[in-house]
């Protein structure tokens, strides 16, 4: 399949993410460059956007262990550490909460959802199917943007194997 | 002599909702067989039709990678956790 980078949609109106919520987002980026960082959002239904959970990006090991498997290291990509999505998983689920969003920065380039991030989220095992997908550009050190993606699925074929494609939208702060 | 196989949150609907399977120790391949006969839906998505793990499955014995072991040849001993987790990974690319 041919797959093309999703820009977020001027046209659409922009999502509003509480400021703490992406104030913590782009404190871990800032940090993790040169490299991508990740992480999820936890929430429930009442709130989607509780907690940031930072995940240690293994792209790096793995291009050091397998660079024939794995031929970006983690300035190019995330590989998002099993273990801490399992614990944040869990974690979520005993709060009575799930995974919302997961997150993760460009670095060097816009905030687009590009060819590799719609090959994972597309697969047909991907843990969050419906969870939002936020990718913020950090270029010289700085966060310059972020936009919000998501599954959006075609009428009348709701199911996680139905046909979708991702629509992104830009962000906004919130002022909560 | 068993070995445990934790289902992540998101396979649970295709292990009938059971967050754990106990298995008998062996091999991780023959744990997959075992996995295969309780939950067959589960091991399709796992193994392609060659019969290797998917490229975006992991499989951990206890907290090591099979990828950076023996794959399906590395072995489960008695008491070993053995948890499956799809891939979460994307990124700017070249």
């Amino acid at each position: 399949m041919t797959r093309r980078r999703i820009e977020p949609d001027p046209e659409l109106a922009p999502a509003v993410l509480p400021a703490g919520v992406l104030h913590e987002v782009f404190a871990h980026a800032r940090e993790a460059d040169p490299e991508e960082c990740c992480g999820l959002i936890t929430g429930d239904e009442r709130d989607p956007w509780r907690q940031v959970v930072r995940c240690r990006n293994d792209m790096t090991l793995r291009h050091r262990r397998e660079p024939a498997a794995y031929p970006r290291d983690g300035r190019e990509g995330f590989y998002m550490n099993e273990q801490d999505y399992v614990r944040a998983e869990d974690e979520a689920e005993a709060r009575g909460e799930r995974i919302t969003c997961v997150y993760h920065s460009h670095v060097g380039c816009g905030a687009w959802f590009s060819e590799l991030d719609q090959e994972f989220a597309e697969q047909p095992l991907f843990p969050f199917p419906d969870a939002w997908h936020l990718v913020v550009s950090v270029i010289g050190g700085k966060v310059v943007d972020q936009a919000l993606f998501v599954r959006e699925r075609a009428a009348g074929n709701p199911g996680p194997s139905g046909p979708s494609r991702f629509v992104g939208r830009p962000v906004v702060h919130g002022r909560w | 002599m068993t070995a445990r196989v934790r289902i992540s949150s998101a396979l649970r609907p295709l292990a009938g909702g059971r967050s754990e399977l106990p298995v008998a120790a062996g091999s991780l391949r023959s744990v997959l067989e075992a996995l295969g006969r309780d939950a067959p839906e589960l091991c399709e998505r796992l193994l392609d039709e060659r019969g290797a793990l998917r490229r975006h499955v992991n499989v951990f014995v206890n907290d090591e990678d099979v990828r950076f072991r023996e794959l399906l040849d590395t072995p489960v001993r008695e008491g070993d956790r053995v948890t499956i987790v799809p891939a979460i990974a994307g990124g700017r690319g070249a």
